[in-house]
């Protein structure tokens, strides 16, 4: 990682995040052609996601994340391809916020770790 | 006293030691370790550092000094400042998490709470590290390859008196809560999405006695 504070956390972030999605397309796509460990790859991915985006003040991808999380659990991807265009979509916003989301959003946090 | 930063044939500086005269490249030449408030050069040969100078000497050397060497002194001695302010006092923290994001929020958050913070991938590197230097507090993730956060948590009771605290999703919380406290002997439990206030008041709650960083 490269630099340091919010603002270095953020970038690696949004790269993992980036790369979370490329990951789960191609998991997706591997499961619909047959692998079935494809499913767990993708439901780590979304538990993984889940876990990150609410740290960095992103309740909304927490959510999604969540329920692709919830849905590869049962052995279903009904849905999944729709989920993974709204992370897309959020992901490309991501992009382009600035770290301010951080404080913002965990407002109990101490303003000296900003 | 000589003590001397000249330019070489190829632009770079050099620097004479003023203890053995050896001229060597000032930009490769090592910085000391001693506990004093900055970082000097220390020569290849001898290994006599500049801060075993007198204060005169050593102001006279940094008056003519370079600029590329002057502000990496800057850069040394703050680095070195910090590392020796937590190395020397602050207990350290264990990160487990096979999660890059949340090793590096981790090594970027607990400095600031008082305590030294290091950072393993997995249950059997932890063990690893812990073999080196006994943690104040392991924080650990739940769901991990190789050994998972309830297993590594049952290792570390056996054989140490760190504090163990595992980390997980809210959305598997209720089970590993349980599991956790009941069969594994944890003393405390953190939810992801992690809530700064909350990973505070833990670590100040099993380690008093660090000291919050303004």
């Amino acid at each position: 990682m490269s630099g340091s504070g919010w603002g270095a956390l953020h970038a690696l972030f949004v790269r993992r995040l980036h790369e979370r999605l490329t990951v789960m397309t191609q998991s997706l796509n591997a499961f619909k052609a047959g692998d079935c460990n494809a499913a767990a790859e993708m439901e780590q991915q979304f538990h993984s996601l889940a876990g990150i985006a609410g740290t960095f003040g992103y309740p909304d991808i927490t959510e999604t994340a969540r329920e692709g999380e919830r849905r590869c659990g049962t052995g279903s991807i009904d849905g999944i391809t729709t989920l993974l265009s709204d992370l897309r979509a959020r992901a490309a916003v991501v992009s382009e916020s600035k770290t301010t989301v951080i404080a913002s959003t965990q407002t109990k946090m101490a303003p000296y770790w900003i | 006293m000589s003590t001397t930063f000249a330019i070489a044939a190829d632009d770079s500086y050099v620097l004479a030691c003023p203890s053995c005269g050896v001229v060597s490249d000032a930009a490769r030449a090592l910085w000391c370790d001693c506990l004093t408030k900055e970082r000097t050069p220390r020569c290849t040969s001898c290994g006599r550092c500049l801060c075993k100078l007198g204060a005169q000497q050593r102001r006279r050397f940094w008056e003519n000094a370079p600029p590329a060497i002057y502000a990496r002194r800057r850069g040394e001695t703050r680095q070195h400042g910090r590392a020796m302010a937590v190395a020397t006092k602050a207990p350290l923290v264990l990160l487990v998490d096979d999660d890059e994001e949340i090793r590096a929020i981790g090594s970027h958050v607990i400095p600031r709470l008082g305590f030294r913070c290091a950072t393993a991938t997995n249950g059997p590197e932890a063990l690893a590290m812990m073999a080196e230097e006994e943690p104040v507090i392991v924080i650990t993730d739940a769901l991990m390859p190789k050994m998972d956060g309830r297993e590594l948590c049952r290792f570390v009771k056996r054989s140490s008196s760190a504090k163990v605290v595992i980390m997980t999703s809210l959305y598997t919380a209720a089970h590993y809560k349980y599991e956790a406290f009941k069969r594994f002997g944890a003393d405390e439990y953190l939810a992801k999405p992690i809530d700064f206030a909350a990973l505070q008041a833990t670590l100040q709650r099993l380690a008093p006695n660090a000291e919050v960083k303004a």
